[in-house]
């Protein structure tokens, strides 16, 4: 099941018009949510505040409906945002009984939540479900030339019990790259904030990040970044004094490394075909 | 021969139930809309009294039924009274209307967004759609503005009659009624496709391709007429093509 | 929440009877009456023709017009204020254009004079209840307009003039069909929601004695769709709207007979107001809460025709009043919601008219006074009706086959309002035929205008600054209105009486206030030796409880 978040029906719409082109290719079926809302965006910290749980806890019981249809359990995001918040509100409600019964009962035009949704993000089914080893024998055109800096932010890998690797080091999206035939770029900022809302209310923060993650990336050598999430992309894209790398979502490049390119935004391919050294 | 009756002016012999307008107890006969209990009980309707069809939403009302917690929503032409029914009429919500030029905006959930940004404050709650008269989901169609599909959120708020109750409930603040009617509007004017056929037809009318005709007609005598609408061929009629 | 448990039993069993015909008459076309049965049909069974239901009326233009009784009780009454207790040399509304009526002709004539030029701040619409409160938002079956390639404004005005039994006025049928394009357009250019097919094009269908399908639906909420969006274009433009605040009174100048303003009440705070204006547009509706021969109705709340009352007074004449229309279905049951409306769209898209023993009794089609007289005929006639548990009668309205021809789900997507308004009371329409009875729907006379939507007077010439549309409005639809044409007649006169009162506007000062005319016509009653018992206009019906009223004391007016 999958579980889009807004910014992929609207700003974001070729992140996931790749990564479904991508998932068929490899033999996944990402069924969208018959009905789903807003999760709530940011995991409310003050747990207390039941109200802006439900949102996140009534796409859990739109999957829960969905998963007795078609007998899978897993709740597929690619926007990091949105993993980070459904997959904690799941562990809040699977965790603290009372607080559950309290959303229940509040939702009562609804079933009980019954907690029995795994949410999972898009890169850890091709880690896991996938693997590696089968995205590279499906690769028929390896990304040459092409040098990535691995960018996973902050919601993708933190708080530790939820991320789907290591906090500090992760790999995930190193090992991706290179089964896709292209050079993975060690570089220090990889998990480092982008800024996330601060673009709204302090915009010089952003920009900062943006600057030094840029800086850091094209000084050790990539000549694209990859994100997951779609605030991340925004926020790497400002226009600031740092070089003028591409950010590009990992779905795009794997939609030209699988050959499912066609429903590429066409100036992406543009970049990424330039770099490889081919004219498309 | 007694052709039908006329509202509240037959007594019945019927089973009397106790209903509590604002707090004070009426006995009013089984059976009545809570308007018209409301009218036997002697209220003359100045506020709170619109089509008396369930058409303007002039008429929400909010109840409870006895000891039952749970809040009730309904339109008073619609719906009948119950005894031990406690309830409140809403007459108005208050909620300003925003002005905006229709023909100079985009068809756009920004555009949306921008004239009313209280919409993105909404919490999934789903209290609207539970007080909805009119069973429409409410939330769902708030949701659809926010991911950007005015065109859903068009059509499942098409049977919306303004009541106001869904905004008199929102802990967001937001003014449904308000921000589906935008929507609407933007659909209707730039997301449908226009009807070709309409407007060939208005240019050819502005060319004065009927004049001529009309003119005739309209100086036609009573038996010519007669003769035409007589003879004039009926469509049948057709199965709707979707 | 459904409350009533759908049918008694017994009206369960007479539903089978109509299940066992069903198959058959879906093959089956009921012939259509010829001239003379149609002739016999109404002289025999409807209400209008009924004699006693009416008198001539004995003061004023129009002298000798026959009108139902409740109508001349109206207009032989005297007026609700003393002329010599209002104070008319302070004035507190002074615009070009006041409007009175907040309905789809008064919205429509707004747009329409702030188009022409006039400034919104020097529009003013005076309601009685809240904008958009009128009988418009209650229509739910279409629009008319010929612009299909297989139609005509040729063939609709033949049926208008066909429906209307030759009575109307030629030109203004003329205006109402030459426009109904360009209306069209305007209103989907503002937005309205039209039901149309993939490609972009109208879906219409066919309306009792119309010879082509040129309905346009919004659903089977037209009246509501287009209602709110004209609100919602007014409200932009920033015209003024005055709320709760009908006009009691019309005002005249003295020297010019012109009218000048009127005398506007604040149903809230009793208090009055003088509202002055270069141009007055009458658009209040019609009768419908004066439940002609005790009828129940499909109208409004404030359906009282105040804005004929206070014409006649100006001088205005009147024609047509003797027809009033019966919508051939109203709901029978349950009780709660007796006279309610089910659209004429159901049909059009193929329910049929079933009495007692399964079997048609009259094409569906036909004209509403047909359709009405044959309903009337088989309950009362022929007793073949169905008797509900409270005494009402009726015929079945089969909808189940309305899924039949079209498919699924049919009525839930076009038809909500009637899916809505019967599930609310346990009954399925999609499943289960409903029960209908003629219901006082439609005003068919009123005022007469002329092609510039001015009043005309008893010799028949304008009456300066004085224009009217909608409902209020006699000579368009003539003895009977067709489906689809009234939403298309607030529209199309509505905008001919903003532009023509723009016009006026621009090449006029501000008359004299006055209510000489009253004066004048409370003398004539007098004459004519009407007692004063009655006073007009009614502005709401009473409808409060008999036992209350009895002992209700006016101790002090709050």
């Amino acid at each position: 099941m999958y579980f889009p978040g807004c910014t992929l029906k609207t700003t974001a719409l070729n992140y996931e018009e790749t990564a479904l082109a991508v998932a068929r290719k490899l033999g996944i079926e990402l069924i969208e949510l018959e009905r789903w809302n807003c999760c709530g965006v940011v995991f409310n910290l003050a747990v207390d505040s039941a109200m802006h749980h439900v949102a996140a806890v009534r796409d859990l019981i739109r999957a829960q409906q969905m998963s007795k249809k078609i007998g899978d359990n897993r709740l597929v995001t690619l926007c990091s945002m949105c993993f980070n918040t459904l997959k904690r509100v799941n562990e809040l409600v699977k965790s603290d009984y009372e607080k559950l019964e309290t959303i229940n009962k509040f939702m009562d035009e609804e079933e009980d939540y019954q907690c029995e949704i795994e949410v999972k993000h898009f890169l850890e089914i091709l880690r896991d479900d996938i693997g590696f080893e089968t995205i590279e024998k499906s690769t028929t055109k390896p990304l040459k030339n092409l040098k990535v800096a691995p960018y996973y932010g902050c919601t993708l890998v933190r708080p530790k019990d939820i991320g789907i690797d290591s906090p500090e080091n992760p790999q995930v999206i190193e090992n991706l790259v290179q089964a896709i035939g292209a050079e993975p770029v060690k570089f220090p900022y990889k998990v480092k904030c982008c800024g996330s809302y601060d673009i709204v209310y302090d915009r010089k923060i952003a920009e900062q990040r943006a600057i030094e993650i840029r800086k850091a990336a094209s000084r050790w050598g990539a000549n694209v970044i990859v994100v997951t999430c779609p605030l991340c992309h925004y926020n790497l894209s400002l226009q600031v004094r740092a070089p003028e790398i591409p950010i590009v979502y990992f779905t795009e490049l794997m939609a030209i490394a699988l050959g499912v390119d066609e429903v590429l935004d066409p100036q992406v391919r543009r970049i990424i075909y330039s770099i490889m050294g081919e004219i498309k | 021969m007694s052709i039908g009756k006329v509202e509240g002016k037959e007594e019945k012999k019927m089973k009397m139930v106790r209903i509590y307008i604002m707090g004070k107890m009426y006995e009013v006969p089984e059976g009545l809309t809570i308007m018209k209990a409301m009218e036997y009980a002697g209220y003359r309707f100045i506020r709170g009294c619109g089509c008396r069809g369930g058409f303007c939403g002039a008429c929400a009302t909010v109840y409870r039924i006895g000891n039952d917690y749970k809040l009730y929503t309904g339109l008073a032409c619609q719906t009948t009274v119950q005894d031990g029914m406690y309830l409140v009429q809403i007459p108005f919500v208050p909620a300003e209307k925003p002005r905006y030029d229709i023909d100079k905006l985009r068809p756009t959930a920004s555009t949306v967004i921008s004239i009313f940004p209280e919409v993105t404050r909404c919490v999934a709650c789903n209290t609207c759609t539970k007080s909805c008269p009119q069973d429409i989901e409410v939330m769902d169609a708030i949701q659809a503005i926010i991911r950007g599909d005015l065109i859903k959120a068009a059509e499942l708020s098409f049977d919306c009659i303004a009541c106001g109750i869904c905004s008199m409930r929102c802990p967001a603040e937001i003014v449904h009624y308000h921000v589906f009617q935008l929507v609407r509007r933007l659909y209707g004017k730039y997301l449908a496709k226009k009807a070709k056929h309409l407007e060939q037809r208005v240019n050819e009318i502005l060319q004065g391709k009927y004049a001529e005709e009309l003119e005739k007609l309209t100086k036609m005598s009573i038996e010519e007429l007669k003769k035409l609408y007589e003879t004039r061929e009926i469509e049948k009629v057709e199965v709707i093509k979707r | 929440m459904s409350q009533v448990a759908g049918y008694p039993d017994y009206m369960k069993k007479l539903i089978e009877k109509v299940e066992e015909t069903r198959d058959r008459r879906l093959r089956e076309e009921y012939r259509r009456v010829t001239p003379e049965e149609k002739e016999e049909l109404l002289r025999k069974w409807h209400p209008d023709y009924r004699p006693e239901g009416k008198r001539p009326l004995k003061v004023g233009p129009s002298k000798g017009l026959i009108v139902p009784h409740e109508v001349a009780n109206l207009i032989e009454a005297y007026p609700l204020i003393d002329p010599r207790q209002i104070d008319l040399s302070r004035v507190d509304y002074d615009v070009d254009i006041l409007i009175i009526g907040g309905g789809g002709a008064g919205a429509s004539a707004a747009i329409w004079a702030n188009i022409s030029g006039i400034p919104a701040d020097r529009i003013m619409i005076a309601t009685k209840l809240r904008f958009g409160d009128a009988n418009t938002k209650m229509a739910q079956g279409g629009i008319q307009a010929a612009d299909r390639p297989e139609d005509s404004p040729i063939l609709h005005f033949i049926d208008v003039m066909g429906g209307g039994h030759f009575a109307n006025k030629p030109e203004l049928v003329r205006r109402l069909v030459e426009d109904a394009p360009f209306i069209i357009k305007w209103l989907e250019d503002l937005g309205v929601m039209f039901d149309k097919d993939a490609e972009g094009n109208m879906i219409e269908v066919t309306g009792g004695g119309a010879c082509r399908r040129r309905l346009h639906a919004c659903k089977d909420y037209t009246g509501l769709e287009i209602m709110r969006v004209l609100m919602d274009e007014t409200l932009n433009r920033g015209i003024q709207i005055l709320e709760f605040s009908p006009a009691i009174e019309l005002l005249t100048d003295p020297d010019t007979g012109a009218v000048t303003g009127a005398v506007l009440w604040n149903l809230e705070t009793k208090e009055y107001y003088i509202a002055r204006a270069k141009a007055v547009v009458l658009a209040t509706g019609g009768y419908g809460r004066l439940h002609i021969q005790g009828f129940p109705t499909t109208n409004h709340y404030g359906a009282t025709m105040d804005g004929v009352v206070m014409a006649y007074r100006v001088g205005a004449r009147l024609r047509d009043l003797d027809a009033t229309q019966y919508h051939p279905t109203g709901a029978a049951y349950p009780e709660q919601i007796v006279g309610l409306l089910v659209t004429e769209k159901c049909r059009s898209l193929g329910a049929q008219l079933v009495n007692i023993d399964g079997e048609q009794f009259i094409y569906p089609l036909e004209p509403r006074d047909v359709v009405a007289s044959a309903i009337i005929r088989e309950c009362y006639g022929r007793n073949k009706g169905i008797i509900t548990p409270t005494g009402m009668r009726g015929v079945w309205l089969d909808t189940p086959m309305i899924e039949e021809i079209h498919g699924k789900g049919t009525i839930q997507r076009y038809l909500s309002a009637v899916h809505r308004m019967f599930n609310r009371f346990g009954i399925d329409p999609t499943k289960e035929p409903v029960l209908v009875f003629p219901t006082l729907h439609y005003m068919n006379g009123g005022v007469e205008i002329n092609v510039k939507a001015q009043v005309l007077n008893g010799k028949g010439e304008p009456i300066p600054g004085f224009f009217a549309a909608g409902e209020v409005c006699g000579g368009v639809h003539g003895k009977n209105r067709l489906m689809g044409n009234s939403l298309l007649e607030i529209t199309v006169f509505g905008r001919i009486a903003g532009m023509s009162a723009a016009e006026h506007v621009k090449n006029s000062n501000p008359g004299k206030l006055s209510l000489v005319h009253v004066e004048r016509y409370v003398e004539m009653l007098k004459e004519a030796g009407i007692p004063p018992k009655r006073k007009a206009p009614m502005i709401l019906p009473e409808y409060r409880g008999e036992k209350v009223l009895s002992r209700a004391l006016p101790l002090f007016t709050l």
